[in-house]
């Protein structure tokens, strides 16, 4: 196929079916977009939990002046009462890996810190904080075995196990993942129809010199071949919006305010991104060249 | 050049047969008319020389290559062989004179530098020189049927199909065609031009094919249109 004639076609192919290209170009970024979110979600999902549950803490916390009676029964743990759970906690080694013991004044600090400015702080004091037991553990997906074995010890009111916090946590990251990979689906559902809707009529507005191709004895693959190529070029436009997007949110929401304002988590990198973008493009490109070919197929018999 | 033996062709078993047992031998350089009324199966057997369709059985050949038997993928290079003409002409009416005729080289994948010439060359027999860059509707119709010969021509056919190829045009444009038509068949090319044109057959007295019903009646050499003449 002679280049010149082939680019002239497909330039008349693009203005024919301008609209219908147009939405090809919108609908693949968008499912390509959610493409690449899902999997650079997905990617946060695992560096999150690496990250969060290897710090995850159990924290014991002991009965103290305000603690509720009927959790407290024997009032203010007494220190037999510390002794023997430090005990405990110590016969859990080596799952337990660290006991650290926080007193009345450090537990003050860290209150006041968290709520500064606030009216709860300025009316706390230092005899109202609990005292507690912070404990880092190996396996922090065990955790539920250090739970059992303290939280009905004398003297401790209650265990908090931040597995709990974080759990909602993931909950919400997958949620968004499953809603980012369902707009994706649906849209490249919709990339299809619109691609095989795309060939039916740019072969329709070509049937003239389709005719023409064929009596003069051009081969399949060279008639077939415009609208193929038609078909790439929007799904390329649309890949190549559907990084910019994702280099943006990497740029400016990721690198420009997470990672800033959020410093105790790690988040996806730039390779993380390339390499969801260039999966989804990978697929989406895909996608169009067999769809069109097929359905071009279908409503180009030679 | 093409050669039908006991060619049917059913189109629906409940229906007659298109054509009914032909047989045929139309010689390299020969000219031809194909005539007989509507439904007779000139249609039919246009479209079996050019593999729009398969024979029901019989055999058909058309320059060595066997019809039949011919696959999907082998379909362009008999095309190549054979150009086409119609009665409504069926140019590109967005591009020019030149480059309808360029188009049947441009699909086949012919380079632009290789063109040039070949357009030029054909646009001087079909006696089009000075008309290259116009667009088809500022032709008339009997130059807009030259760039239709002229594109169906310019890959060099060995065979070259005309259907009704004066069905839109006055005597006087019809007989400058036919003249045409001569040229391109002196040149070397079988011609076959399918018609209802009695003028044009009458007045060129060259082999005459008559169908009816799907059968040959009358293959007459120097025939003329009417029937019993000879």
């Amino acid at each position: 196929m002679n280049l010149k004639f082939l680019i002239a076609e497909v330039g008349t192919g693009l203005r024919r079916t301008f609209t219908l290209t147009l939405a090809i170009i919108v609908t693949s970024t968008i499912a390509l977009t959610m493409l690449a979110l899902s999997l650079l979600v997905r990617n946060q999902v695992l560096l999150t939990e690496q990250s969060l549950y290897e710090r995850v803490e159990i924290t014991v916390f002991l009965c103290g002046q305000i603690s509720p009676v009927n959790l407290c029964r024997e009032g203010t743990a007494t220190t037999g009462q510390i002794a023997q759970i430090e005990r405990k906690l110590e016969s859990l080694k080596p799952l337990v890996t660290e006991i650290k013991f926080e007193n009345q004044e450090e537990a003050f600090k860290r209150f006041s810190s968290q709520f500064e400015g606030s009216a709860v702080a300025a009316e706390a004091t230092v005899d109202q904080m609990p005292e507690s037991f912070r404990v880092s553990m190996s396996d922090p997906e065990q955790y539920q075995s250090v739970v059992d074995a303290v939280s009905k010890l004398p003297g401790v009111e209650y265990v908090q196990d931040q597995q709990a916090v974080l759990d909602s946590l993931f909950v919400s990251l997958n949620y968004l993942q499953i809603g980012a990979i369902s707009i994706a689906v649906l849209m490249l559902l919709v990339v299809v129809v619109l691609t095989i809707n795309t060939m039916r009529i740019a072969a329709f507005s070509r049937r003239e010199e389709i005719a023409i191709m064929r009596l003069v004895g051009a081969s399949k693959s060279a008639i077939r071949m415009p609208f193929v190529i038609e078909a790439l070029i929007a799904a390329l436009i649309g890949a190549l919006l559907a990084t910019g997007l994702i280099a943006a949110l990497q740029y400016w929401v990721i690198d420009g305010l997470l990672v800033r304002t959020v410093e105790f988590l790690d988040f996806v990198v730039w390779q993380d991104a390339i390499i969801a973008i260039a999966i989804s493009s990978g697929i989406g490109l895909i996608l169009t060249i067999l769809v069109a070919t097929v359905s071009i197929r279908r409503y180009l018999k030679v | 050049m093409i050669r039908f033996e006991s060619v049917t062709k059913h189109y629906r078993k409940d229906l007659p047969a298109a054509l009914k047992g032909i047989d045929l031998l139309i010689e390299p350089g020969e000219f031809i008319f194909l005539i007989g009324p509507s439904g007779s199966g000139k249609s039919t057997f246009l479209s079996l020389v050019l593999r729009e369709q398969k024979p029901t059985s019989g055999s058909i050949t058309v320059d060595g290559m066997q019809i039949e038997k011919l696959r999907d993928r082998a379909v362009p290079k008999l095309r190549r062989k054979i150009g086409v003409v119609f009665q409504d002409y069926r140019l590109l009416n967005n591009r020019t004179v030149k480059q309808n005729v360029g188009f049947a080289l441009d699909v086949i994948g012919m380079p632009r530098r290789e063109q040039h010439e070949k357009i030029e060359q054909i646009l001087d027999t079909v006696g089009l020189s000075g008309l290259a860059g116009r667009m088809p509707y500022e032709l008339s119709g009997g130059e807009q049927q030259r760039v239709a010969i002229a594109r169906a021509c310019v890959n060099q056919p060995t065979v070259l199909i005309a259907d009704e190829p004066t069905g839109n045009l006055d005597p006087e444009t019809s007989a400058e065609i036919m003249r045409t038509l001569d040229q391109i068949n002196r040149n070397g090319t079988t011609v076959i031009v399918a018609t209802h044109d009695a003028a044009i057959v009458d007045g060129m007295r060259r082999r005459v094919i008559e169908l009816a019903n799907g059968e040959v009646i009358r293959d007459q050499e120097r025939g003329i249109y009417g029937i019993g003449a000879y």
